[in-house]
């Protein structure tokens, strides 16, 4: 049956009717930007009629409910991340800015030109522009780690890769177009720290949609964003081992990061603020500590055997089409996304005609991840993505629709 | 234990501890930028006996929360080893306080001190 893990009651935007006709919402873009429950819009809106105030610069009640709740928010998420402690969270405005303190803060101090960065070609832009960037300012050399036209990372070459002694290595958890962890990743990283590197892992479509262990990864930085964990936009977290965060300077100044500021100069104040300058998204952070709480009640185990069913299901019906190509390795557990093309049909023409005739919402492009797709020889996708509250009958929809589209019966644009 | 009790009102008007040690050998500052508070904290360690905090005093503006803190923890860290002094945290100062209720944004206030000991002792 695969019915929503959530009660109807908490999103309401899927009665919304959005075809042409009238249709029902078939939303099957989570991986952009999840829905948001009634319950972490309930927390937002008490946040703000009942403790609306700044945080860390007063004394009244309200100042101290807010700072109460946002450090909270911090406690709680770095528990359910099993970080360690709560310094090493730092909270952002979403993952792409998570992963660019990586590079600002920590690789421009940290590393030297000719020093190399390994990023692996399954990543999101994300975790790739930044260390461009860098590369173009400091002289850091920029290595790919190759992924085949499988959809797997090349083992080979990265052992050779491993021999120039990388500084870091950039990588993926889930890939936002593929959907699946790559095999060996564990062992990938690793080979990397014991070849001396650090490791930048994005895992903005693995947090809150299964269980994610920071220490179990071992990585150094793990990044994520709230709106693809049924949080709100502009809030992310960056999570930082205690080795790496040593070797951090802030990138931003300004109110609340120093602890003294003179004619002379300013002194930080400890992290994990001296990384987050100005006025953060507070409401935003007391959501995302709700909204994981919520899927930390449900069960994150069951959540991911919920999405895994419903792309098992999707990946099953759309090999009975035969225009229609998944991408990526076969057999391998997509976690909530499934991208495919489709023959002689621009994505971004199958995406307007899913939307117009039938109500349904997937996303079409690149999805922010040029060299995947050019590894795997396709300039762009379409990508169904899932989450904890889609059902068996959305994947139905689709694969009823696309039935039609590509055999020409398909209601036309 | 609430932050205006009065105790810690009192230790905050008449501190034991306030001044400039003539012959400190550690030294530090720091500040709380979120409330203006900003101290200089002095120790003099005996290096005897693996070390020893064998005088100490603090210094600067303050609220009356940070005062007395700085005062009661300066009270207990005399005598300490320094190991033993670095150990200490912000829950211990809030036992000795006999379990002073802080919250987030009063929590600098109390915890200042201790920041600029570690400072002071690792220099």
């Amino acid at each position: 049956m695969l019915e929503s893990l959530f009660p109807h009651t908490e999103f309401p935007i899927l009665d919304r009717e959005v075809g042409r006709a009238g249709q029902r919402l078939t939303y099957l873009d989570s991986a952009a930007s999840s829905l948001v429950p009634e319950r972490v819009l309930r927390r937002v809106v008490e946040y703000y009629r009942s403790s609306c105030s700044n945080i860390h610069r007063g004394a009244h009640l309200l100042a101290e409910e807010s700072t109460g709740s946002f450090e909270d928010a911090r406690s709680h998420i770095a528990s359910f991340l099993h970080v360690g402690s709560a310094e090493q969270v730092i909270f952002t405005h979403g993952a792409t800015e998570s992963l660019n303190m990586v590079a600002r803060c920590w690789a421009a101090h940290a590393l030297k030109p000719g020093d190399t960065v390994l990023v692996a070609e399954d990543n999101h832009h994300a975790n790739i522009v930044c260390w461009h960037m860098l590369a173009r300012e400091n002289g850091l050399k920029v290595g790919w780690i190759p992924l085949g036209t499988d959809g797997i990372l090349d083992q080979t070459e990265w052992l050779r890769l491993l021999e120039a002694r990388p500084k870091l290595v950039a990588l993926t958890h889930l890939s936002n177009v593929l959907g699946y962890e790559q095999p060996g990743l564990g062992q990938l990283i690793s080979d990397a720290r014991a070849a001396g590197a650090r490791v930048a892992l994005d895992a903005a479509q693995s947090v809150g949609h299964m269980p994610v262990d920071f220490q179990g990864l071992a990585v150094d930085f793990l990044a994520f964003s709230a709106h693809k964990a049924m949080g709100l936009g502009g809030f992310g977290v960056l999570a930082c081992s205690p080795g790496a965060r040593g070797e951090m300077e802030p990138a931003y100044g300004g109110g609340g990061m120093v602890e003294r500021v003179g004619r002379e100069g300013f002194l930080p104040a400890d992290a994990p603020r001296c990384f987050e300058a100005g006025t953060p998204a507070i409401a935003a952070a007391v959501a995302c500590s709700e909204a994981l709480a919520l899927v930390g009640e449900l069960g994150l185990g069951l959540l991911a055997r919920h999405t895994e069913a419903l792309c098992t299901k999707l990946v099953k019906g759309l090999a009975h089409n035969p225009r229609i190509a998944v991408l990526g390795a076969h057999g391998l557990k997509r976690n909530s996304i499934v991208s495919f093309t489709v023959e002689g049909i621009h994505p971004h023409d199958i995406s307007q005609r899913l939307s117009d005739h039938y109500g349904i919402a997937v996303r079409a492009g690149h999805h922010c991840a040029m060299p995947l797709h050019a590894a795997l020889r396709t300039p762009a996708s379409v990508r169904a993505s899932v989450a904890g509250y889609s059902e068996g009958r959305d994947i139905q929809a689709l694969l009823d629709a696309l039935a039609e589209v590509t055999e020409g019966t398909g209601r036309r644009t | 234990m609430y932050c205006d009790d009065p105790r810690i009102i009192e230790r905050a008007e008449a501190p034991a501890h306030r001044g400039r040690l003539a012959d400190f050998t550690h030294t530090a500052s720091g500040d709380n930028p979120f409330c203006g508070d900003s101290l200089q904290l002095f120790f003099k360690v005996n290096d005897q006996h693996g070390g020893f905090i064998e005088q100490a005093s603090f210094d600067g503006y303050a609220c009356s929360l940070c005062l007395a803190s700085s005062d009661l923890l300066l009270d207990q860290v005399i005598g300490m080893p320094v190991a033993q002094a670095h150990s200490l945290g912000l829950d211990s100062l809030l036992l000795l306080w006999g379990g002073l209720e802080v919250g987030r944004a009063r929590r600098g206030c109390v915890e200042l001190s201790l920041r600029i000991l570690g400072r002071a002792l690792t220099a």
